[in-house]
């Protein structure tokens, strides 16, 4: 992978190269305000693995398309990065999906109609689904990865039983964007469903890439992790 | 063709020219037919350990990765994964014939989208036809050849008249059995019409489905 920023760049002008990072550096708990310091210094302050923000950056900057290879995850700090993925899960299910469900009721004029509540209802099964998935991990996946860390060697759980189905939950999220592209018969007011329908795709790319973090990042350094405690 | 197949390719890609890679990777991400990750790897190790552990569909490969890559080995270790060869300057044309496809960095890019389209035309073949293929008898990775005006019927994303019958049946909540004796079709055919459907419409759920029969007139709401 190549190592795009370093901890000596400054963290301001990341932001301003690529604004999608603000989604990571909120994750990392890492507040806005940090003036001019480097990566480094604004880590350091936050109590964040500089190595692990900067291997997670990097990936999702280069659109989470690079192979982090072995040597590179088993630098990574595991704590830091559950901590990321958390703050993720919380994202999506307490602040992102809760407002696009606000905004799709207005865009379908208060979902009063039969076909607009069926859309809603449809919007929320996708919700409980990634809901569930998203619980399903902080519960049962972050725990087992606790008691792994701690050492406990005894596991009825092993990460290769974690299948991952985020494509499967992706593809009720295509199925929304489909009913209101071509089939949802719109009314005037078009901008409030143009509206919805950006931050539908925009939460997709965002959920994408952090599918993509927990399939090139996360599991593999569990995989290492699971390697050295058991055997 | 149609863009229907929501099936994401993952493409593997593996140049020593950090500029011919990532116009590789801006590319895949860009074609109009076909879904596809790419996944940048930067040694020959990587390759190995990315097929290993993650999904992968197809190699994009330079013959001179790593100085020479040994396609023979390759095709040994992983025999189910298709090679493209990524050409930036002239090799002999004998030590192309066993890659299972090529193109250079002067060729058009529809030329890419036509040999993944093909790689995953094949491979939804292989699935479904003959999984045994690739673990049983011949172990090299099936020639691509790039397909030519075909799939008009599926072009068409209108319904026909059966089609809709069915749709009208689904959102009934009959079962594919119930659906084949109410309109004297077999389970099969039945099945293949709910195939072409979901093709069309990028609709597979019920609720999505109902929601598209009651806006298109379909069906009536009834008032409960």
């Amino acid at each position: 992978m190549e190592k795009l920023y370093q901890p000596t760049d400054k963290l301001a002008y990341i932001l301003s190269d690529n604004y999608k990072m603000i989604q990571v550096l909120s994750r990392f708990g890492i507040a806005l305000g940090f003036g001019d310091k480097t990566i480094q210094e604004v880590c350091e302050e936050n109590q964040v693995d500089t190595y692990t923000f900067l291997i997670v950056l990097n990936f999702v900057f280069r659109g989470a398309v690079s192979y982090v290879n072995e040597e590179e995850i088993a630098e990574l700090s595991i704590p830091t990065l559950i901590d990321y993925l958390k703050q993720s899960h919380t994202y999506f299910i307490d602040y992102s999906l809760p407002a696009i469900r606000e905004q799709l009721i207005v865009a379908l004029d208060g979902a009063r109609t039969q076909v607009g509540q069926m859309i809603m209802h449809f919007f929320d099964e996708y919700k409980t689904s990634v809901d569930k998935h998203m619980s399903y991990e902080n519960e049962r996946v972050f725990k087992f990865v606790d008691s792994l860390l701690s050492g406990e060697k005894n596991h009825s759980f092993s990460i290769a039983t974690y299948k991952d189905e985020h494509e499967e939950i992706n593809e009720s999220l295509v199925e929304l964007k489909n009913l209101l592209i071509k089939y949802y018969p719109s009314t005037s007011s078009n901008n409030i469903l143009n509206g919805v329908l950006y931050d539908i795709f925009r939460v997709e790319e965002e959920l994408e890439d952090h599918n993509k973090v927990e399939d090139y990042l996360f599991i593999p350094a569990i995989i290492q992790l699971e390697k050295g405690v058991i055997s | 063709m149609s863009n229907n197949k929501r099936n994401i390719m993952h493409v593997l890609v593996a140049h020593e020219s950090d500029i011919i890679r990532n116009g590789l990777i801006t590319i895949l991400r860009q074609l109009k037919y076909v879904h596809v990750h790419p996944i940048e790897v930067l040694s020959l190790r990587s390759i190995h350990n990315c097929i290993d552990t993650q999904p992968v569909d197809v190699l994009f490969v330079s013959p001179s990765f790593e100085e020479n890559f040994d396609l023979p080995t390759f095709k040994e270790k992983h025999p189910s994964i298709p090679v493209i060869a990524v050409l930036s300057r002239l090799y002999p044309s004998a030590s192309m014939c066993d890659y299972s496809g090529r193109f250079t960095i002067l060729d058009p890019i529809e030329k890419i989208a036509d040999l993944l389209v093909s790689i995953e035309e094949l491979q939804t073949t292989l699935e479904t036809h003959d999984k045994e293929y690739i673990h049983n008898g011949d172990s090299t990775a099936p020639t691509v050849t790039i397909p030519k005006n075909q799939d008009t019927d599926a072009d068409n994303d209108t319904l026909s008249s059966r089609e809709k019958d069915i749709i009208i049946a689904i959102v009934e909540g009959l079962s594919n059995k119930e659906i084949a004796d109410k309109l004297f079709l077999s389970i099969h055919t039945v099945i293949t019409h709910r195939r072409n459907i979901t093709k069309k419409l990028q609709i597979h759920s019920t609720a999505g489905l109902t929601i598209y029969a009651i806006v298109n007139g379909l069906v009536q709401i009834e008032e409960k």
